[in-house]
């Protein structure tokens, strides 16, 4: 749980945003536990030309004769960045929480003096994060070779979907009642040929089929998934027919991806003051945690998801800070959601973000699906939330008393910040899990992440 | 449309019709079952032609499909009453900080901080109530802590999960008595306000037990309704308890007995008496001067007011020995009568009396009991004090659990500093450091400055070699040390233990006693 007070005009993060990094709750025990001074005989906070932090270092009595560095950047480009000489894989490891934790409580002292091993990895970051700027605009893609690339890619991909969709009319022709009966490699041996046609999205749309029947209404969700399947497959075969963004989403969909460093040299940029609405992990078809971070323009209203992933056992990174707003451009995918951050952008504390009712989320969500009915989450901002309950479980309703279903993992800690008073909530959306909370803003203005 | 969150895809429901197209979701499903090489699917208007059935049935179910996820219909849903009263000021950062080192690593410290932050008449971030409930509900001993220390928002918040609901049993600061609770609360919002009432106008809530005792079916319901006398137990309350005895059920009989000795100037008290003096035999030349007849097994009288049940409706006598069932009711006889009824009929002081009762273990030992039941300074300190029988002797053998027991009862009357003045006096005379240990937690209190001194002098103490019991024995010590040494103490303690293979446990114990240090610095 995360609490940005705004009232505090220091860039120092709360306690609770760094254990917001642990990868998981082994860490943070471990951390807590060589977070105190003691442990700490030298460390410092290096701070950035306005006088906000730019780095802490420290050094830490371990077991062994020589102390571990650790060391984290938290004005970086691509947000904070962390290292340790520890051997542990988990990033951050123990030694960078603790150490962000002492600094988060005021028990890290600036320092004039840096050790070499700190100047020497942040001149290092710095020169790579130069190297990338300098790169991307020295020698930018060539237009007719990327065009040409991408139309290699997507042809391979067409081969691919043009079997996919014999594929679905011969289970529609041939029946779902037999379903139960087939086997895992029913669904795999179609997956892995898509997979083959560099087809991955499509292909995790495929794995995800409901297996041998489970649950109830099987045949219901299953003949859902085979529309959306076939929705895609006829969309992208039609390509060359549709408008250049809904291209780019089917692109996306089907699992032609771009790379950020494109999107940051060639991709859309929109400069705004991006409200941080907050973010929800998942996990992703093959295992990996992400980060869903959305964004909302205050000048635009545009949305715009950054989306982080790390392995198991790891945090993947948060490069926003929940209920902060960070002024300066975004770069946008084609599919005009997906965004990258940009070297320039300044974070601070702000107000609650403007949000309204039920009617207004779901005609949010409505428009959204118009543009990729695929999607799955999307972020809404209810300005009057406030925990109700029917027969059938927890809700959430707005002043009107239209209410949505509250996916309930963060329920008890909602209720406790709250109270059962309205507030404003941002939430992830989706008919399937319900609402999901991501940040709610107290009396106080305080945001919480939940 | 029927929307469940209990059921996640909620618009997949194939019993309701989908939208306003016509198209009925629940044949396109059976038609996809059967498989449309058997079965014509028709094309609605402004949709494609489509040669294939299998790609015109897909076209159907994802306009359905998208359909009912862009038309999702809000519920209605009536709002939670909410928490109606403002919050206690929480804590900061760095208390809060302190909190989850404790929760993360250092559970064993979590009474003592949330006992320094109830006292700080502040509670913890409103973000760590659920974690704090969770725990409670786990373990008995902290929920009259953790119950303050959420607040009321704590309390509100229990009412809407069931594991939680204990809380709303604990008494809080400021409780009024709320007679909606009363009459339609859980048994756990009846008693809390019970007790209420019975801090405010004890003679109110005697009579509400009373109206509400013949209801109760249950016997655990009864004892409940009898626990709520003890904090403002006074004369009145003897006829309502003396009814108890005759309950039918075993636990409502004994919570009465053990409330009534609470009453010493009673009917009941004066019966008891009577009873002991007409069977105390006192044979001043004797060995054993002092001798108890044996209580009349069939005295029905006598039985009922020892909540002990006759003979010979016992059921087929689990203790067929008669010897034995003699013994017991000796002692709890002994046990609950008194203890001025024995300087009256001896004549003496206690001291004098623990004499007079000599080698007779039986009489002793039941006085003795008595002694800690009642919790009475004057005859704690006849018993500690006794020659042959006090502290010194008991802590000169091995101490175990009943003796660790007594001495904790006996002590507990007495003032803290009296207390840690006894434990000092016969440090030197413990049988081993093992010992010494199980009487520093029969003290349970914090220690005065003398005796952390002695303690720490105890462990400072330099030893060529120690066995492993020796080795075991110091780590417990050091455990102890951390837990009852007063953090303020620290400055006893050497930077270094004299002894390295202890120089581990050392540090552990002074790392614990700074971190409680801090711990009381922020709380204070």
């Amino acid at each position: 749980m995360v609490i940005t007070n705004v009232s505090c005009v220091s860039d120092r993060w709360s306690t609770d945003e760094v254990w917001a990094l642990a990868p998981d709750a082994s860490s943070h025990k471990a951390a807590l536990k060589v977070a105190k001074p003691g442990s700490w005989p030298a460390s410092g906070v290096i701070a950035a030309d306005g006088g906000a932090t730019s780095a802490v270092w420290g050094e830490c009595k371990g077991s062994g004769s020589k102390p571990y560095l650790a060391a984290a950047h938290l004005d970086g480009d691509k947000g904070p960045a962390y290292k340790c000489s520890c051997p542990s894989r988990k990033i951050p490891c123990k030694h960078v929480l603790a150490l962000l934790a002492l600094w988060s409580q005021g028990s890290v002292e600036p320092a004039e003096e840096r050790p070499e091993w700190v100047a020497k990895w942040l001149s290092g970051r710095q020169s790579r994060a130069e190297r990338a700027a300098g790169g991307a605009a020295v020698a930018p893609v060539d237009p007719k070779k990327a065009a040409a690339t991408l139309k290699a890619r997507e042809d391979t991909v067409a081969v691919g979907l043009e079997e996919l969709r014999v594929w679905l009319h011969d289970q529609v022709d041939a029946g779902l009642a037999e379903v139960p009966r087939l086997g895992y490699e029913h669904w795999d041996r179609m997956a892995k040929r898509l997979v083959d046609a560099k087809a991955s999205g499509a292909a995790s749309l495929v794995t995800q089929l409901p297996q041998r029947g489970g649950g109830d209404h099987w045949p219901d969700r299953l003949l859902e998934r085979l529309g959306m399947l076939h929705l895609l497959v006829d969309g992208y075969l039609a390509r060359e027919e549709v408008d250049e963004r809904t291209r780019a989403v089917l692109r996306a969909r089907v699992g032609i991806s771009t790379r950020s460093e494109d999107v940051l040299g060639s991709g859309e940029r929109v400069h705004d003051t991006w409200r941080v609405l907050g973010h929800n992990d998942g996990l992703t078809p093959d295992g990996m945690r992400s980060r869903r971070t959305w964004l909302r323009g205050a000048d635009t209203g545009r949305v715009a998801l950054v989306l982080s992933y790390a392995r198991t056992g790891q945090t993947p990174e948060s490069p926003f800070r929940s209920g902060t707003e960070a002024e300066g451009e975004l770069a946008f995918h084609p599919d005009g959601r997906r965004a990258v951050r940009t070297d320039r952008m300044t974070e601070r504390a702000c107000t609650p973000p403007g949000g309204g009712g039920i009617d207004q989320a779901l005609d949010s969500y409505a428009g959204a699906l118009a543009d990729d009915p695929w999607l799955e989450e999307w972020p809404v901002v209810l300005d009057h939330a406030v925990a109700a309950r029917t027969g059938n479980g927890w809700y959430v309703a707005d002043r009107n008393g239209a209410a949505l279903p509250l996916e309930t993992g963060t329920l008890w800690a909602v209720l406790a910040a709250t109270g059962g008073r309205p507030t404003t909530l941002a939430a992830e959306w989706s008919p399937k899990a319900g609402l999901a909370p991501m940040t709610l803003w107290d009396d106080e203005g305080r945001a919480l992440a939940l | 449309m029927n929307q469940e969150p209990s059921t996640p895809e909620h618009e997949a429901d194939a019993s309701e019709p989908r939208g306003n197209t016509g198209t009925d979701w629940g044949r396109l499903v059976s038609t996809a079952l059967v498989g449309t090489a058997r079965r014509t699917v028709p094309t609605p208007p402004g949709l494609p032609e489509r040669s294939e059935n299998a790609a015109a049935l897909l076209d159907l179910a994802v306009v359905e499909t998208v359909r009912a996820k862009a038309g999702y219909v809000a519920h209605t849903a009536t709002p939670i009453d909410p928490d109606p009263s403002d919050p206690l000021p929480e804590i900061g950062e760095a208390q809060a900080h302190r909190l989850d080192v404790i929760l993360a690593g250092r559970p064993e410290l979590l009474a003592e901080w949330l006992d320094l932050l109830v006292r700080s008449g502040r509670c913890v971030p409103r973000t760590r109530i659920p974690d704090l409930l969770d725990r409670a509900a786990r373990d008995r001993g902290l929920r009259p802590a953790v119950a303050a220390a959420v607040g009321t928002r704590g309390v509100w918040l229990a009412g809407f999960n069931k594991p939680w609901s204990f809380i709303t049993a604990e008494p809080m600061p400021g409780d009024a008595f709320d007679r909606e609770a009363w009459e339609q609360g859980t048994p756990e919002r009846r008693r809390r306000a019970l007790r209420a009432l019975r801090a405010q106008d004890p003679a109110a809530g005697r009579d509400l037990i009373r109206k509400a005792w013949p209801n109760e079916s249950r016997g655990e319901a009864r004892r409940d309704l009898l626990e709520t006398l003890e904090p403002t137990l006074g004369p009145e309350d003897e006829p309502l308890l003396d009814q108890a005895l005759d309950d039918g059920n075993a636990s409502v009989r004994g919570r009465a007995l053990s409330l009534l000795v609470g009453l010493p100037e009673g009917a009941h008290a004066h019966r008891l008496r009577g009873y002991l003096r007409r069977r105390l035999r006192v044979v001043p030349d004797a060995p054993n001067p002092v001798h108890l007849e044996n209580v009349d097994p069939d005295d029905p009288e006598l039985l009922r007011d020892l909540a002990l049940v006759a003979a010979k409706t016992r059921a087929r006598a689990k203790d067929p020995r008669p010897q034995d069932e003699h013994r017991e009711r000796h002692q709890v006889l002994i046990t609950h009568t008194p203890l001025d009824v024995w300087t009256e009929l001896l004549d003496t002081t206690p001291g004098g009396v623990l004499t007079r009762v000599g080698e007779d273990d039986l009489l002793r030992e039941a006085i003795i009991d008595a002694v800690g039941l009642r919790g009475d300074a004057t005859w704690a300190r006849a018993v500690l004090d006794h020659p042959t029988i006090g502290l010194p002797r008991m802590v000169g053998g091995s101490v175990h659990d009943l003796q660790r027991q007594r001495i904790r009862q006996l002590l507990a009357p007495l003032p803290v500093d009296e207390r840690c003045e006894r434990i000092r006096a016969v440090i030197g005379r413990t049988k081993g450091k093992i010992t010494l240990c199980q009487v520093l937690t029969a003290l349970a209190t914090p220690w005065t400055r003398e005796l952390s001194a002695d303690v720490v002098e105890v462990l400072s103490r330099s030893t060529d070699r120690r066995s492993p019991t020796d080795t075991h024995a110091h780590q417990r010590l050091c455990v102890i040390a951390a837990e009852y040494m007063p953090p303020e103490h620290l400055d006893l303690l050497p930077e270094n233990s004299p002894n390295e293979e202890e120089a581990h446990e050392h540090l552990r114990l002074r790392d614990t006693l700074r971190f409680r240090l801090d711990m009381h610095k922020e709380l204070s």
